[in-house]
This record gives C-alpha cells, structure tokens and sequence, in this order.
C-alpha cells in the first residue's frame, strides 16, 4: 500500500531552519563538551550559538556521550538572554518549563 | 419494525464478529506475522515454553510492514533472528533499494556560486539549526565561523565543489585530502549505481514485535530505516567535517551520498523545500516516517500545531493510546534522530549491512 504523503505546511520555529544573514558564534561542540565528565543518562543542557537553550540527557554514540535533548527548545527570545551569552550546564533546569 | 431488524442483524453480526476474533486471537505463539497488523493490536501474548519468545506488552505494537512504501522495497520476509538481549525472535528482513520512494530526484546540494539562492541550494546544519546552504551563506563562512581560513569561492564567484569522483572519495571521509579542503562536498549516487531512482540497496532487521529491554537502555548505531527506504544514519562527523574547512552538503531532506552509505539521512526535515512532507495522524499527532532499528516508530518533531512533546524519555520517546510506545526524531539540524533504543535490536552479528 503506498504511503500517502502530503507536503505538510510544518511549521518549525524560525530558528531551527534560518537563512544566513549574520555571524555567529558556532557552538556546535556544545553537546559532547557538555557531556564530557559526565554519566550516561545524566541530566545535561546547553546553549548554542543563538542563545537557545537545549535540555536533554547524555547518550552514548560513538564511544563518547552527547547530549540529545528531549525538552522543547526555549529560544533565546522567551528566555530574554543576550544571544551572545552561552553556558554548559549539567545541572536541571526544570525552572524554565 | 424494519429499523429494529436492521439493528437486530448489526448486533448479532458484531456479536459473530466479536467471537470470531476472541478465538483467532487466542493461543498466543510466536509467529506475529499471521497477526493482523493494524497498529491497535498489542504484542503477541508470551509463551515461554517455545523457542521462540515474545514478550506481553501491551504498549509495544507490531511492526507494520504496510507501511513501507511498495517502491523502497527490494523484499521483506520473516525470518529467524536473535535479539541483542540473547533471546531468539522472529525479525523481519527488509531490503530497501536506497533511493527515496517518495521523490524522483536528490538534491540540491552544493551551491554552485556565490550567487545561488536557496530553491537551487541544499542544506547545512550548526549549533542544532538547519540552514540553507545558499552562495551567500558559502561566500559568509570565514564570518560565520570566524576564521579567516575559510574560502570555498574561486575568483569567478563559483563555490569549489567536488565534482567528479575522485574529488567525492578524496573529501568524503574523515581524512579530507588535503588538496580538498575548503571545498563544498558532494557525492553522485550515479558514480557507483548505473541504474537512475537506484541507490545503494540496504537490509535491515527488525523484530517483527518490538521487544523493551529491561536492562537499561540501547547505544544509538544506526537509528532505523524510513518508510520511503532511506537509511537513518548516526551523527555526522561534523568536527572532522569542519575542521578540514569542508560542508558535507545536506538537500533540502538532510540527506547526502558517500561512497560506503549510498544517500541517507542525517536529520528529519519534512515538509520544506524539495522534501516531501508526512501526513499528521488523524487526531494531529506528528505522523511517522520510519521504524527505529528496535522496531518502533520514529514520528517527526512537530505535531500539527506546530508544538513539540514534553514528556519524551531519555531515548525520546512516550506512550499514548493510540501508537503505543514510539520516538519523535529531533529537530532537523540537531544531527541526530533519537537518543537510544528504548527496544531490543537484532544481534548485530545476525543483522544486515550496505553493501
């Protein structure tokens, strides 16, 4: 039975599919370096370039441990940071849900 | 009276109905492949006694192999196989043929100048955010990374892209030539498939049920397999990526060729640009695009409003009523699908490969 397929209209958040038109601070090093002294499973989060904060866990690939997050994004408009502030935090941070 | 009768007649042939199915669907075994697949039905009851075993679980619901897209498929049979748990289980042994079902075409991938704007451009993702790889952002990377050492533009505005087969095995792979660093890289299927709408055909192995592990949680290999018979992939290999001033060009599906994969995805972006989009679920739920390699679904991110889970476990998954227990994949420029296995996998001595 073939699949039906449908172009969606899915909508993702600006700025998870964005068009180049500024310099950023690349963090893409984030989710492992967050991970590196850390257990698998063990509560992690970061912030990338664009000041969003990413929650998640530590999960084992490769040999090494990345965090995947497993919380929606908060982007760095509702959390009213500074895009150029960024942190690596092991710690929970439920106070954002 | 002829109202009362009618609804006599609907009654007694629910009631056959009903009975009908309490004594097909009792005996438990092994064999899930008799089972009528609608996503409703659970597992297949557990009997310990035979060889074979299964697990009752009543959030685990059988793989439906209906939902592949006839196209994508080489073949699947039922076969004999062993969990990475040690049991021995039923599997089903699919052979995708690599290439999209639900597209004619790949691409686009690299921009071919400093000019190209994004419907004649792929993708490429940092800091878990898609971007259109259009010229512009290829002609912005010394800026966007910050070093001056980036230059993927000759002087006549076109971006340097390796564009025969040779470059593409020189800069496909972890050690990028030297000679091809600062390129844009891309491979062509047509270099090792004569066949056009043919890719690197791929078997996997899925239990025919999923079966939860119950000693913690499974290490991601390689995810799954999509319904249009694509293979899931693990992380790309960004650092090694970036740090010989390379962009492994996505298309606008996050997906790209090398030469020991054939085309697969590295990231789930339905529904933009040239991908096509996956249907949401009657009640607006995310639809789904792929089985995981432990034989539960893998939906997209987003559910029809437009809002993303909140209770998704560590490997990314929940449970509701309707699908029982199944993953949402991460957001599209996050390079990865899901976090674990959440379900046994097929032993990885007895499971296919590429070729």
């Amino acid at each position: 039975m073939s699949r039906l397929i449908v172009k969606a209209a899915i909508f993702f958040p600006p700025l998870l599919i964005a068009t180049f038109g500024y310099s950023h601070e690349s963090n893409h090093e984030a989710p492992w370096e967050v991970c590196e002294d850390s257990q698998k499973s063990a509560q992690c989060s970061y912030t990338n370039g664009e000041g969003d904060l990413f929650r998640g866990t530590c999960q084992s690939f490769s040999e090494a441990l990345m965090c995947v997050r497993n919380k929606p994004i908060i982007y760095a408009a509702d959390l009213g940071r500074n895009s150029s502030v960024h942190s690596h935090d092991n710690e929970s941070l439920d106070d954002h849900n | 009276m002829s109202i009362s009768l009618i609804t006599k007649k609907q009654i007694l042939a629910a009631f056959a109905i009903f009975l009908s199915l309490l004594l097909f669907s009792c005996g438990g075994g092994s064999g899930s492949s008799d089972d009528d697949t609608d996503d409703t039905d659970t597992g297949a009851e557990t009997d310990t006694d035979d060889e074979d075993t299964t697990v009752d679980d009543p959030d685990s619901f059988p793989v439906d192999t209906t939902r592949f897209d006839l196209d994508s498929l080489a073949s699947i049979e039922e076969v004999d196989c062993t969990l990475s748990n040690g049991d021995e289980s039923t599997c089903y042994s699919i052979e995708v043929t690599g290439f999209p079902a639900d597209r004619d075409e790949l691409g686009y991938f690299c921009p071919e100048s400093e000019t190209t704007e994004a419907d004649e451009a792929g993708k490429w993702f940092d800091d878990g955010v898609l971007y259109d790889l259009t010229g512009e952002f290829i002609a912005n990377l010394s800026t966007f990374y910050d070093d001056d050492t980036w230059n993927l533009l000759n002087d006549d505005g076109t971006v340097k892209i390796t564009d025969t087969q040779e470059s593409c095995e020189a800069a496909a792979r972890p050690d990028v030539d030297e000679q091809y660093q600062n390129h844009c890289v891309m491979c062509e299927l047509s270099y090792y498939v004569d066949v056009e709408g043919e890719g690197f055909t791929y078997t996997v192995e899925i239990p025919t049920t999923p079966v939860p592990r119950t000693d913690g949680t499974g290490q991601i290999t390689n995810p799954g397999i999509a319904y249009n018979g694509v293979k899931l992939e693990g992380n790309a290999p960004v650092a090694a990526i970036l740090g010989a001033w390379t962009i492994a060009a996505f298309d606008d599906c996050v997906g790209h060729v090398n030469p020991n994969e054939g085309y697969h995805y590295h990231g789930a972006n339905h529904g933009d640009g040239d991908c096509p989009g996956v249907e949401y679920e009657s009640d607006g739920h995310a639809g789904a695009f792929g089985y995981a390699l432990d034989g539960y679904a893998i939906h997209s991110m987003l559910d029809e409003s437009g809002e993303e889970e909140s209770d998704l476990d560590e490997c990314r998954g929940h449970t509701d009523d309707e699908r029982g227990y199944h993953y949402h994949s991460a957001g599209p420029g996050e390079n990865t699908f899901i976090g674990c296995f959440t379900g046994e996998i097929v032993n990885t001595e007895d499971a296919g490969g590429p070729p």
